[in-house]
């Protein structure tokens, strides 16, 4: 069977609506929020600015790194959900479609439109977005770049495949890299995430 | 990055909820007196996972608002453990930005400092609001 994307988004809209009663969102095997992107892309790029243009490399490092970090324990905890077990896993076929799964999950969480251009198994994922939130409020608030802005799904995108081709969890995160080479945020039509195995 | 960092978390909050809430409320312009004010931004806290905020006897001049739980709190204590100093910098900022729109001031009008912290294991959080 194929991965049902639109299910599983309607899946997640639908119990996102579940609040208990302390006002947490316990829904995929992991405590959903909403808030503004706003807020996000201001931690990012503040943050960037705040540390300076001489470590931008290190700003951008930390906050991919914190992205993929975050990005693993988030889908790890998705992937070990009831919702996962009863929606999601029947669908899966092949290892492979996991990563489909997981690019449904985060289209529901807003994070972007994400389309798998291309995966090579344990080698290569290609992951298209033409509407990245980063991006977007980049382009509002700061103007054209000068480089990607896409951290958090360049960090996601590591994630996915640290989750299905690292060493088991809680031992594969960042075995997998993701490089952003066409960034909306700089003038490119659509953000493209390639994650290739990490040389460290 | 220390104080810095914090401040950073602090205004963003403040700045994102300032303009969501002031847009939210301008949809719904029936909800003229403070009272409904603070319980939509009590309702909006609450749907948006944040957890739940208990205005007590806020007024323009401030006072004290009630976290008997938080999403940051149970997000930072299952990953780090207990904290020894307080913790919830997102919810300052967004006590903040909110009341400044409920109360028709300028963002950056009020200070909130977080008095007992559940990632400290206070029993709950406890948020001092003051005029700048």
């Amino acid at each position: 069977m194929a991965i049902d994307s639109t299910k599983i988004i309607h899946a997640v809209m639908e119990g996102s609506r579940v609040r208990e009663s302390k006002g947490i969102m316990p829904h995929f095997g992991v405590y959903l929020s909403l808030f503004s992107v706003q807020y996000y892309n201001r931690l990012s790029f503040d943050f960037e600015k705040i540390i300076g243009p001489h470590r931008a490399a290190e700003a951008q490092s930390l906050l991919i790194k914190a992205a993929q970090e975050c990005g693993y324990a988030t889908f790890q905890g998705i992937r070990n959900s009831w919702e996962w077990e009863e929606i999601i896993k029947p669908m899966i076929v092949k290892k492979e479609d996991q990563i489909m799964g997981f690019a449904a999950v985060a289209m529901a969480f807003s994070w972007g439109d994400l389309k798998v251009e291309a995966l090579v198994p344990n080698e290569r994922l290609v992951i298209r977005v033409s509407d990245s939130y980063e991006a977007s409020g980049y382009l509002k608030d700061y103007g054209r770049a000068a480089s990607a802005k896409c951290y958090m799904l360049r960090g996601v995108a590591g994630a996915f495949m640290d989750l299905v081709y690292g060493e088991a969890y809680p031992e594969g995160c960042f075995s997998f890299v993701a490089k952003e080479p066409l960034c909306r945020a700089k003038g490119d039509s659509y953000c493209e995430f390639i994650a290739r195995k990490s040389p460290y | 990055m220390g104080e810095e960092g914090i401040l950073l978390i602090y205004q963003s909050a403040e700045a994102a909820i300032y303009n969501d809430l002031t847009a939210l409320l301008g949809q719904y312009r029936e909800l003229r007196t403070v009272k409904s004010k603070l319980e939509m931004a009590s309702i909006v806290y609450q749907n948006c996972g944040l957890g739940i905020i208990h205005p007590q006897q806020v007024r323009s001049s401030g006072g004290y608002i009630i976290s008997p739980s938080s999403h940051h709190v149970t997000g930072w204590l299952a990953k780090h453990g207990k904290r020894d100093t307080p913790g919830c910098h997102f919810p300052r900022g967004w006590i903040a930005g909110a009341l400044a729109v409920i109360y028709s001031k300028p963002i950056g009008h009020y200070k909130v400092a977080e008095k007992k912290c559940k990632m400290m294991r206070d029993e709950e959080c406890v948020f001092y609001v003051e005029e700048c």
